[in-house]
């Protein structure tokens, strides 16, 4: 969804951070995952990646995208630290790049619609197999949606009481922010895959 | 499953199809109604061509109908769709009179249907105050804007934001194209349909047909663009780049193939200059072609081997989609929804100039291995993201959403 909020330099960036929708930082933190893309990202979200295409600012750009949105339990605390960072930067540079008209920050927002995969299982171990075919959008709502949310694949593996704690803490520990999604769809895979072959063992 | 939605799935895959029978499902037998306002002619009537079919065939009952006016609504509308892209165009009382007792004439007609639809999509500016001027209605009312409308006019768009901010929500093809309006922009960009006559496969001999049709040299290479005859498609920018790659390239034919929408007065106007234009050389062909010669156009695609859609301003470009859908890369006008489309040195090339062009024109032209990976990839980028069902899939999303948050 369009906010119709935009911005065409850094101080209007910082200023529109101020205010902003709180899903709208989320969005930008994380739906560039699910955009598609012929070259690996060059920076992990959209503020990075904008600042860097279109401001021609690498250091902003580095700085920027080195804040990771999982250490950060609230988003308010995020905001403020995407703003430290821009002004930081407005003040090292007094001057403001304006971009061209059709280069402006555009500031969206969206809501997830869910489908059913109709894939059901009862039992963590059957994930092992299921996961490598996985669509990356499934991947997606498990493993980072719901994982801001309500952490609920950590919710349904603790279903099973301690028998398979050591599982639930891989994943709990598993920071999605610097994959893509295909790699950590691989990635998760690899964890089942190597916890139960441990197990089995 | 039918045998329509086997034949989307077969493209586009059994998910796809899987996710528009889900959403489908708590809207089966409601009252679904597409209103625009030419049947033939654009992209918006070759959208709903295909969608409202495909849409009953979910089991939403939708139809599509069509406003119309005389000379001076498509005049006063043309304006309108020039100013929101832009063009500090004044549009007299009189026209915009035409334009307001047009759309009371035509929800005379159609205030039935609407007043009684669960679902109501108006498409543009033309049918825009038939919000207005249904006052019972019960259902939920979307405004699609197709519509490069980044920079509008302001007196033009202060005008028309009237008729569109109490729609329920509206849709933008980009983020740059959203207004200022009290409600939610959902962003959907367009899409085409794999299994119209425009993009399906062609046998060879209907493809070889082609060059001798239109008198074309198949040991020749073939640059293309397919567009009405407007100014913002910048007719005149492709003879430049053409004429500058003539220079390196004798051998070069350019074929400009375009025709008509019922709801465009300016285009014999402009088909005039790109005559004059293109003077005597042989080896630039306009063509003038009927509303539905859907193939030809779709084998002109396939026989190029470079296609141009070098706008000025592009609120989607379907022309874009369809030449990529058939592997073709594409040397686009750096504006509007091509961005979306073309991924720069990917599925094809962004330029600002005819010299731009003419430079991607010739580096494609000497590079066949390029020329055909770059096709490769953007067959695939519009199977990913520009068909049909993603697009009805998104449509659909958009009243679900509408439809949780009245329940809320």
């Amino acid at each position: 969804m369009a906010t119709g909020v935009r911005a065409k330099n850094l101080k209007e960036l910082r200023d529109q951070l101020l205010t902003i929708h709180p899903e709208s930082i989320l969005y930008h933190f994380w739906a560039k995952k699910l955009r598609p893309s012929f070259e690996e990202p060059e920076y992990n979200n959209d503020f990075a990646s904008w600042t860097y295409s279109n401001l021609h600012d690498i250091k902003l750009a580095e700085r920027l995208s080195l804040i990771n949105p999982g250490m950060f339990s609230d988003i308010e605390d995020l905001r403020r630290k995407l703003i430290e960072v821009v002004e930081l930067s407005l003040e090292e540079n007094k001057s403001s790049i304006n971009t061209k008209e059709g280069e402006q920050f555009q500031f969206i927002r969206s809501e997830i619609v869910v489908f059913d995969t109709k894939h059901t299982i009862s039992k963590p171990e059957e994930l092992m197999e299921l996961l490598p075919n996985l669509s990356l959008g499934s991947i997606y709502f498990h493993f980072i949606d719901s994982k801001i949310r309500s952490d609920y694949i950590s919710s349904w593996l603790s279903l099973f009481g301690d028998e398979d704690k050591g599982l639930t803490q891989q994943i709990s520990k598993l920071d999605p922010y610097f994959f893509t999604l295909s790699e950590l769809r691989i990635k998760v895979s690899q964890i089942f895959k190597g916890y139960f072959e441990g197990v089995k063992k | 499953m039918s045998d329509l939605l086997h034949a989307y799935a077969r493209v586009a895959g059994n998910d796809a199809v899987d996710h528009l029978q889900q959403l489908s499902a708590p809207l089966k037998g409601a009252k679904f109604v597409h209103v625009n306002s030419t049947r033939v002619g654009g992209g918006v009537a070759e959208i709903l061509m295909k969608m409202v079919p495909l849409m009953n065939e979910l089991g939403i009952d939708t139809s599509w109908e069509v406003i119309s006016g005389e000379d001076k609504f498509y005049q006063c509308t043309k304006s309108m769709h020039n100013a929101l892209q832009g063009d500090p165009v004044h549009i007299s009382e009189d026209l915009l009179k035409a334009y307001e007792e047009t759309n009371s004439k035509n929800a005379d007609i159609l205030r039935p249907i609407l007043e009684d639809a669960d679902y109501v999509i108006i498409h543009d500016l033309q049918p825009a105050p038939l919000l207005t001027l249904c006052p019972n209605r019960k259902g939920k009312w979307v405004w699609r804007c197709h519509i490069d409308a980044s920079k509008p006019h302001p007196p033009v768009w202060n005008y028309l934001s009237q008729y569109v901010k109490d729609y329920d929500a509206s849709f933008f093809s980009l983020a740059d194209f959203a207004q200022q309006l009290p409600h939610t922009q959902y962003l959907i960009p367009p899409s085409i349909d794999p299994l119209s006559d425009k993009n399906m496969d062609l046998d060879q001999t209907e493809i070889e047909s082609t060059y001798e049709e239109f008198d074309l040299d198949r040991k020749r290479p073939i640059m293309l663009q397919v567009s009405r005859y407007d100014r913002f498609k910048d007719p005149l920018g492709v003879i430049d780049a053409y004429k500058l790659t003539k220079q390196s390239v004798p051998e070069i034919q350019l074929v400009l193939a375009g025709g008509g929408a019922t709801d465009d007065p300016e285009g014999e106007e402009v088909l005039r200059e790109v005559r004059d234009a293109a003077g005597d050389d042989p080896d630039i062909h306009i063509l003038l072609l009927p509303p539905d010669a859907h193939k030809t156009i779709n084998a002109l695609q396939r026989i190029s081997d470079i296609v141009l859609q070098k706008s000025l301003k592009e609120g989607f470009g379907l022309t874009v989609t369809e030449a990529m859908w058939k592997g073709k890369p594409v040397i686009g006008g750096n504006t509007g929804g091509i961005r979306l489309q073309v991924i720069n040195h990917h599925t094809g090339f962004l330029v600002d100039t005819p010299e731009g062009a003419a430079l991607r024109i010739q580096q494609l032209l000497s590079d066949p291995e390029k020329l055909k990976e770059m096709g490769r990839k953007a067959k695939e980028y519009v199977r990913n993201n520009f068909l049909i069902t993603r697009h009805l899939r998104e449509i659909l999303s958009l009243f679900t959403i509408l439809d949780n948050q009245s329940k809320t």
